[in-house]
């Protein structure tokens, strides 16, 4: 993972989250897993396109998305409606836009595609043996862990 | 030792109602295990001063509580004496003492005890406070994260939350296998280079100083701790301070690391590496730097390459697992004194200020630097001319270091050179031809 990526994605994670969730956003220390990873109940991934490729996958537990909904719409949501999974699709969008707004600024050329949003347990994901670097964020709602694996074209 | 006997008094009934309750919770909190009796292995979990540790059920022989060991004398410090157990004569284990963590060690307070087996021995770890034993399913057990603390992770098996309430299972066997000399709690009496001292040099060391010893570099270690002993004129048990492990981590170094390189180092480096690079490259020039910190030996290579290969291209790709170092590395400043006469400060910086010199930009865009752990070297999609990777034995597992290894083997191409740290001891690497001299070994890719 190229180190100039590296700022982008975390700053704009903490950004986003903590002037659209909780102020109390703590960010772990970053690690490195040598492929994708199994997921934690709730995963929306957005795919990086342009000079390079890769995707922005974003992981919770059921829970965590539930409450990051809740809160970022003002009440109580209890089941996985359309209006929470567009709430977390949004979420996504939002960190990774940013991310990107600001390599773009650097002299980076990246393109998003639409974030898909998946559900269900016991999901692995893998991808073409990409290393990704796992920004893991501690919420009041609970972890959130943000993998990023770009590979130059 | 008659006295000592203690009451083995099991705990099972209550450790099975425990379980009972348990087997509820722990099935209404994982979807996955939809009834209680659907697990893969349980763990038996207890208190290290505030926290929760779990070992498997597996190891444990027995719980007994006692109090009143016989001491050893001159024992390791986690030693709290010996048991004898319906005629075995036991070793007793301070668990929290043995990781450094906080915990009271009175002696004569009643205490509890894991009696584990492995292999054929006996242990009895002492802890806080035996919780429960928890039925769990491989799937609820994650790896370990390197933020834990405490425990040096390599002891780690992984990480399960139940209930809101976070265990770290332990990998007993490991902890055991690991510091095996550790376990008898005799001294021996010589005072030169014995086993059991270098054990416990060499846990001290990685332990505090976070490096790895393993194979590749035992041998060096081997010579520190002699010259130590030396030194400091040991009698007893070392103990290592923070302060010392990294003193020793930092003699293993190789020459010039962490600064530029100065003659005649590059020397050596030129008549050994790239009189022979020069022969097999073509006009490209492709380096992988691993380990390369916060860019010295990366801007060194590049300089020594474009000084002494006229009208070759250097492209190169530098990597650590040092985020805050690697950050630093596109960005490299120098005083001039830091830099090598041999370096032209006029090609290859520009000058900031009265004493402070800047990389170039045409330098920085040649080397892309990377955050990467190099245990998936296989993950490039490109090969390299010459790999530079000192000291890296320090940072990885004696397994991981072997794959990195075999990965590099696949990256580089016929030809090639692979250059390790001054220190690391590689008796013989397969399809690379090992080229010695004085100064300097290298492997040659064949």
């Amino acid at each position: 993972m190229r180190v100039e990526y590296v700022n982008p994605f975390v700053e704009s994670a903490i950004q986003v989250l903590s002037s659209t969730v909780s102020e109390y956003v703590k960010r772990e220390e970053l690690f490195l897993r040598p492929k994708m990873c199994p997921a934690m109940g709730v995963t929306v991934i957005v795919g990086l396109a342009g000079q390079i490729s890769g995707r922005v996958i974003i992981d919770m537990s059921r829970e965590t998305g539930l409450k990051i909904a809740s809160t970022m719409n003002d009440e109580t949501l209890t089941e996985y409606d359309e209006l929470v999974v567009s709430t977390i699709t949004e979420l996504a969008n939002m960190i990774t836009g940013k991310a990107v707004t600001w390599l773009t600024e650097l002299g980076f050329q990246f393109d998003i595609t639409p974030p898909a949003l998946f559900i269900g347990d016991n999901i692995q994901i893998s991808g073409n043996n990409v290393e990704v670097m796992v920004v893991p964020i501690e919420l009041p709602q609970g972890r959130l862990e943000i993998s990023i694996g770009i590979k130059e074209k | 030792m008659s006295d000592s006997i203690a009451a083995s008094n099991l705990n099972y009934k209550d450790l099975m109602q425990r379980q009972q309750s348990n087997g509820r919770f722990v099935s209404a909190g994982s979807q996955a295990n939809k009834k209680s009796h659907e697990y893969d292995f349980k763990i038996v979990s207890f208190m290290l001063g505030q926290q929760y540790y779990a070992i498997d059920i597996m190891a444990v022989k027995e719980i007994i509580n006692a109090s009143r060991f016989t001491r050893i004398p001159n024992a390791l410090d986690f030693v709290m004496g010996v048991l004898n157990i319906r005629g075995e004569i036991i070793p007793i284990i301070n668990l929290a003492k043995m990781f450094h963590l906080e915990s009271d060690d009175a002696a004569d307070v009643e205490r509890q005890i894991i009696v584990i087996k492995i292999d054929s021995l006996s242990i009895g770890l002492v802890v806080d406070k035996i919780s429960q034993v928890i039925p769990l399913h491989k799937s609820d057990i994650q790896p370990p994260s390197p933020l834990l603390g405490g425990i040096n992770e390599r002891y780690i098996a992984g990480v399960a939350e139940i209930n809101s309430r976070l265990y770290v299972i332990l990998d007993i066997e490991y902890i055991f296998s690991d510091k095996e000399k550790a376990k008898h709690s005799t001294l021996p009496q010589d005072t030169d280079l014995n086993e059991e001292f270098f054990t416990f040099f060499c846990n001290q060391t990685e332990e505090l100083a976070n490096v790895h010893i393993n194979e590749f570099n035992r041998e060096a270690f081997t010579k520190i701790y002699v010259d130590y002993a030396k030194e400091t004129n040991l009698t007893q048990m070392p103990k290592l301070d923070g302060a010392t492990a990294q003193n020793m981590a930092a003699k293993f170094a190789s020459q010039y690391t962490g600064v530029m390189w100065d003659k005649p180092y590059t020397d050596y480096f030129t008549e050994a590496v790239i009189r022979h690079l020069a022969t097999v490259c073509s006009d490209e020039i492709r380096v992988l730097n691993v380990g390369c910190g916060s860019g010295y030996e990366a801007y060194t290579l590049y300089c020594l390459l474009c000084d002494q290969i006229h009208g070759a291209s250097v492209r190169m790709l530098a990597a650590d697992s040092n985020l805050s170092s690697i950050s630093a590395a596109p960005n490299f400043e120098l005083s001039s004194s830091q830099i090598p006469s041999w370096i032209s400060k006029d090609k290859y910086f520009v000058r900031l200020g009265e004493n402070s010199y800047k990389i170039k930009r045409e330098v920085t865009d040649q080397i892309y630097f990377e955050f990467h752990n190099a245990t998936n070297i296989e993950s490039y999609n490109r090969v390299f001319d010459l790999v530079v990777a000192r000291d890296l034995s320090l940072a990885m597992s004696a397994d991981d270091f072997r794959s990195f290894l075999a990965g590099v083997s696949s990256k580089i191409v016929s030809g090639g050179v692979l250059v390790l740290g001054d220190n690391e001891h590689i008796t013989e690497l397969k399809g690379f031809d090992k080229v010695e001299n004085n100064h300097l070994i290298i492997y040659r890719k064949n």
